[in-house]
């Protein structure tokens, strides 16, 4: 009975549910819903699971393969510790975040179009709500409108899609569309991607997440740059790998949108004096980075991008808002030298930075050359150059927050015990703990890279065919 | 015996790492044991190249060069861990930096006996960051992230040309992987460039050099020397893969040859050339010692960079030779600088003077260091420099040899300056009751001074093994036979030098102690009758000691403005990117939206 | 024909969502985008006197003229959708203007 992969979106609606009416046990609930959803993960065979007897293209179905497995793995395991992590928040929200998985898991378990774009709704009202616990409600409010009119577009395309090729399944549905003449498919495929660029949050749409994720709390700031980013990023992957047919147009679109997105995002975040700013932007260029990959047809390379930087980001995004709560505010200045007073916090901190910026020894490393590497085999060979010189502008805002928190000194003289701020309460030892966990989940996996690379890579062949930006039209 | 070495490495590193929780002089001593254990493991490695050893994804292979390489590092960090206890009460992460210095060390030597790029390439960019946090324990976080910025355009540059290496030949390995780009000399040259990149500015070669006075300057004390001494070189072993396993004069065969050198090894060179002159030149100008000896390493680093350039039978050897005569020189020098900082607390020449009265020891150590460095004989700089000189004449290089010439005579100025300001002259009434070094760091600093006369009497013992690496690569070794060093334009026997030299010495000391004694007179004893001294420094001659070379250069334009301007251009762009496409209103990015889309449709239809 | 409507709707709806900043009726702009949207759904399975999709006795008769009942099915969702957002839009707006006293965003400037 637990065997059906089914279950991962129907525990948490129907605990969902349960919630609102048993509110006292609201939060043991989500945690056991986690947990179970776990259980499901392990036991559920891979493969097609037909719902309700309809056969596609008729009905809808789930798609469970290696691809979703690591997806949904990375997004159950970091919701389960960002919850440990956001308790007291996280038990405020408990319905919204159990609706949120559901949809979560359902995005990237569906096999049919249609649904997906329901699901992406699902998933982007309960990201709604769950923005509202920054307190700035014209941001929501921004995030809303944006998001809305990027879904309309989807639904849009999904339909022109139908009305194109009759079916919805998402497998192998780009067999179907690459047979259509260019003219047809062309704004169908274009629709697509504007309806997934306002989550994706690539350049011209990404307004919204500067102030969602540089505004963000201990519950949202993790929530949104490690679950829902990696979350949608994997949806992305698995409609350029199905569904999306790439004309030179969209694709070289695509592409500069993509780059651009990596550049522009890394060079604002270079600028800025905020943490938490800092990071939304790290973010959004990250986000850029991985969705470069999946358009260029290198999909492991994105998925080892947003699997590092879901797990960097939790890290980053866990410690920073903590911090941020307890001394009052972002800005260097205030946040000077305060990882003396919390050193494990530090450790992880400084662990999760250096893997985000690629250096060696960290999971990070392996991301980027492999990135790098795929680019090669496209022939573009200027766009490693836009990657490596991009990563130093990255490599430099990460390494001044770094050493500005772990020094209490004035410029010009040695770190003295004089400069330290006054030590603030910031986490339980139990949130400690947690973030302690995240760090080791990344250390180990940058010190076996090799075999979590070709674990990667053997997901490859479950997967269309890519059409490759800049080798012509499709017939 | 490599994988010794490895594992005793990294238990070492977590060892010392919890030794110092406990207390931070046991951690401190910890790395003096471990760093003297990993040069006499090394140093047994001697007879066993050609091992090779993997450990997980990372291979490493013993060669001739790299062993001659781990063995300057782990000289210099070795003397450099003399000076750790008594440097743990002035850090404020002491566990941290003990931890991160065997890292570094772990990396560099990793560096040197890497088999893959990717084993190389791991190993360099390791010791970056770690040395980094080491350097913002001193007095500048500013220093430590120009540090980083700097290395981290030097390594992605490497990375892309490592890349692209492995992705064109298809193998890892340093030694087959480059033989790709014989047949293409455009691809090849893109791949030289950006590979020797990250060699250019850990060097601190022209216009990459701004770090060195940055981080140099304001690391901490016991840090310096391992910089200048041991990082910086870590740039001259890139730049001899580059130059020695890629077959760069091969690729740049049908380029234009200058006095027999292609045209961008020449550039290259040029820029070596200029690091000479702009390092000297700058370097007169300091008045921070630390800041001087940074500049002095900028120049030596244009030394050793023609000298593995040129490949040739002298030059090479003398550029070989010259990284092991600096580290050693520059070593001693900032761990003399540091000996004092620790007693007087400051490294300002204007504010020091007349410490050869309470730490003659320092003072003989800092100067035969600088006579090393400076290249006067019988040190063993004198043999390098000369090496390179000879090798730089002999192709007729005539711009490079006068810019080496020239740093030659110009070091005399910069290197006395702290000579006469710091240890001569008059003694600051403040200064009165310090005493000498403590005994284990003159132990450290006395082991430098030990092998830099060494290298002086007998450099043959070291030419032996660069002339084994010139045999493996091909070329004619440099010859030498007994005491006698040869080029093709003569020889010189360093022993009988040296004998000169001590015959001089002794007839000089002998004069010294049997004419009259010169009197003493003090700081305060000045002829200005009857007036009370209320600033004693600016009465010291190390005050202003170059005024006219100061007054000189206050026009002259700085490379490190350029930076600031790029990194502020950097900024601006961001503010741009901002405003455009991250602005807080829904209404634009609709508007971005639908511009897009309109325009795909519109092209889409045509 | 219908399709030209639900474009033009779809349009009217970008118009409003790029021109003002009125909470209200940047709500109000998004409803009708969505509406052209259902619009155009519906007229994708729509064929000229075609019969409900409902299999009844004499079926062989009628098989070829059905209207197509899956767009209709996408648009109850969709509906459905909007409705949400829609309310969740309202609240929002309305919590704002409780808060800053007004419905106008750029009257609010930029809360940081």
């Amino acid at each position: 009975m637990m065997g059906s992969i089914i279950w991962l979106i129907a525990l948490p609606l129907l605990a969902a549910f349960v919630s609102v009416v048993a509110q006292t046990y609201q939060y043991g609930l989500l945690v056991v819903t986690l947990l179970m959803n776990l259980l499901v993960l392990f036991a559920a065979p891979q493969g097609l699971t037909i719902i309700g007897g309809y056969e596609p293209p008729f009905g809808i179905s789930l798609l469970f393969d290696q691809y979703a497995l690591i997806a949904l793995l990375l997004i159950q395991v970091l919701l389960l510790l960002i919850i440990v992590l956001a308790r007291p928040l996280a038990k405020n929200y408990t319905p919204v975040i159990l609706v949120m998985l559901a949809g979560l898991n359902g995005m990237l378990l569906t096999n049919d179009l249609f649904n997906l774009f329901v699901m992406i709704e699902i998933v982007s009202i309960a990201a709604f709500i769950l923005s509202t616990a920054n307190g700035k409600l014209t941001h929501t409010f921004h995030y809303l409108i944006l998001a809305t009119v990027s879904g309309v577009f989807f639904l849009l395309g999904t339909v022109l899609v139908y009305a194109y090729t009759g079916i919805l399944v998402v497998q192998g549905l780009m067999m179907r569309l690459a047979s259509l003449p260019v003219a047809l498919s062309l704004i169908p495929m274009m629709l697509l991607i504007f309806g997934m660029a306002v989550e994706l949050k690539l350049v011209p749409v990404s307004s919204w997440a500067k102030n969602i994720y540089g505004q963000a709390n201990l519950l949202t700031g993790p929530i949104f740059a490690a679950v829902l980013a990696p979350a949608f990023g994997f949806v992305f992957g698995r409609m350029m790998n199905e569904v999306i047919v790439l004309h030179s147009l969209t694709g070289y679109t695509l592409l500069v949108m993509a780059i651009s997105t990596f550049v522009l995002g890394e060079l604002a975040a270079y600028r800025q004096t905020d943490l938490l700013k800092t990071l939304a932007f790290s973010s959004i260029g990250q986000s850029g980075l991985a969705v470069m990959m999946f358009t260029l047809g290198a999909p492991w390379a994105g998925i080892l991008l947003l699997i590092n930087n879901a797990l960097a980001k939790s890290i980053l995004y866990g410690v920073a808002t903590g911090v941020t709560a307890a001394y009052g505010n972002a800005s260097m200045g205030v946040l000077k030298g305060v990882f003396y007073h919390h050193r494990l916090l530090g450790v992880a901190f400084s662990l999760a930075s250096l893997s985000l910026v690629g250096i060696p020894l960290f999971l990070g490393f392996f991301a980027k050359v492999s990135a790098v590497m795929a680019i090669f085999s496209t022939g573009l060979i200027w766009v490693p150059v836009i990657i490596l010189l991009t990563a130093i502008v990255e490599g430099a805002y990460v390494m001044r927050w770094l050493l500005q928190l772990w020094s209490p000194a004035f410029e010009g003289y040695l770190a003295s015990k004089k400069e330290l701020p006054q030590k603030r309460n910031v986490f339980s030892a139990q949130q400690i703990l947690v973030v302690g966990v995240l760090a080791v989940i990344l250390f180990t996996m940058g010190l076996m890279p090799q075999r979590f690379v070709d674990a990667l890579q053997k997901t490859q062949p479950a997967m269309a065919q890519y059409e490759m930006v800049g080798q012509g039209e499709q017939q | 015996m490599m994988t010794m070495i490895i594992l005793f490495m990294i238990a070492s590193i977590l060892f010392a790492y919890v030794l110092s929780l406990k207390e931070p002089k046991w951690g401190a001593y910890a790395t003096l044991i471990v760093s003297l254990a990993g040069l006499v493991g090394v140093s047994l490695l001697r007879g066993s190249v050609g091992e090779t050893v993997s450990f997980y994804y990372l291979h490493f292979t013993v060669t001739t060069i790299g062993w001659y390489f781990s063995m300057i590092l782990l000289t210099v960090y070795f003397t450099a861990t003399f000076f750790h206890p008594f440097w743990m009460d002035q850090l404020i992460y002491p566990a941290a930096y003990n931890a991160l210095f065997l890292l570094s060390l772990a990396g560099t030597v990793g560096l040197f006996f890497a088999q893959d790029l990717m084993t190389l390439f791991i190993c360099w960019e390791t010791a970056v960051w770690s040395s980094m946090l080491i350097v913002q324990q001193g007095k500048s976080r500013q220093a430590a992230w120009v540090y980083f910025v700097m290395s981290a355009i030097g390594s992605m540059a490497t990375l892309f040309a490592i890349l692209l290496t492995i992705f064109m030949s298809g193998t890892t390995m340093i030694t087959d992987a480059f033989i790709y780009f014989m047949g293409s000399p455009a691809l090849g040259g893109l791949v030289f460039g950006a590979f020797i990149l990250s060699g250019l500015t850990k060097m601190g070669i022209f216009p990459f050099h701004v770090w060195l006075p940055l981080a140099h300057g304001s690391a901490p004390h016991t840090f310096s020397p391992v910089l200048s001494g041991g990082l910086v070189k870590m740039g001259a072993y890139i730049a001899y893969l580059s130059v020695a396993v890629f077959p760069a004069y091969q690729v740049f065969g049908d380029q234009l040859m200058l006095q027999g050198v292609p045209l961008p090894i020449y550039a290259l060179m040029l820029l070596g050339g200029v690091s000479i002159v702009y390092g000297t030149l700058r370097a007169i100008q300091q008045d921070d010692a630390k800041r001087l000896l940074a500049y002095s390493s900028v120049a030596n680093g244009g030394y050793i960079l023609i000298g593995i350039l040129m490949l040739d039978q002298m030059a090479f050897a003398g550029g070989l030779m010259h990284v092991l005569n600096h580290a050693v020189a520059s070593a001693a020098a900032f761990l003399a600088m540091a000996a004092v900082a620790k007693r007087t607390g400051t490294t300002k020449m204007s504010e020091l003077g007349g410490m050869i009265h309470r730490m003659p020891v320092t003072y003989v150590v800092y100067l035969i260091a600088i006579i090393s460095m400076a290249g006067i004989p019988p040190m063993g700089g004198f043999v390098s420099k000369w090496l390179i000189f000879q090798g730089l004449s002999h192709r007729g290089l005539i711009f490079l040899a006068t810019a080496a010439a020239f740093g030659s005579i110009g070091s005399y100025l910069y290197v006395f300056r702290p000579l006469s300001a710091v240890f001569l002259g008059q003694l600051a009434p403040k200064y009165e009751k310090i005493k000498e070094a403590d005994p284990l760091m003159l132990i450290g600093m006395l082991l430098l001074t030990a092998m830099s006369l060494l290298l002086g009497i007998v450099p043959n013992v070291v030419l032996r093994t660069i002339a084994q690496i010139q045999i493996e690569l091909g070329i004619d070794p440099i010859m030498i036979k007994g005491t006698i060093t040869a080029t093709q334009n003569g020889s010189v026997n360093m022993l009988s030098v040296f004998t000169v030299f001590g015959f001089g010495f002794l007839l000089i000391l002998i004069l010294f102690l049997v004419l009259p004694k010169s009197r003493r007179v003090g700081l305060m004893d000045t002829y200005t009758s009857a007036e009370f001294i209320h600033t004693p420094e600016l009465l010291h001659y190390g005050h202003h000691f170059y005024a006219p070379f100061e007054r000189l250069y206050e026009k002259w334009p700085s490379v490190l403005p350029l930076y600031q301007r790029l990194s502020l251009k950097l900024k601006e762009m961001g503010e741009w990117a901002e405003t455009f496409f991250f602005h807080a209103e829904p209404n634009r990015a609709v508007f971005w939206m639908v511009l897009l889309v309109i325009l795909i449709t519109v092209g889409g239809a045509r | 024909m219908i399709q030209f409507a639900g474009i033009a709707l779809i349009l009217i709806g970008i118009y409003g969502l790029m021109t003002t900043k009125h909470m209200i009726k940047l709500i109000i702009a998004l409803n009708v985008m969505e509406l052209g949207a259902n619009i155009f759904i519906i007229s994708i399975g729509f064929v000229a006197h075609g019969l409900a999709p409902i299999y009844t006795a004499d079926l062989p008769n009628q098989a070829f003229s059905f209207v197509d009942p899956l767009p209709q099915a996408m648009v109850l969702t969709a509906i459905v959708i909007g409705f949400g957002v829609s309310a969740l839009g309202l609240v929002v707006a309305q919590n704002i203007y409780k808060k800053h006293g007004t419905y106008d965003l750029s009257e609010i400037g930029g809360e940081e």
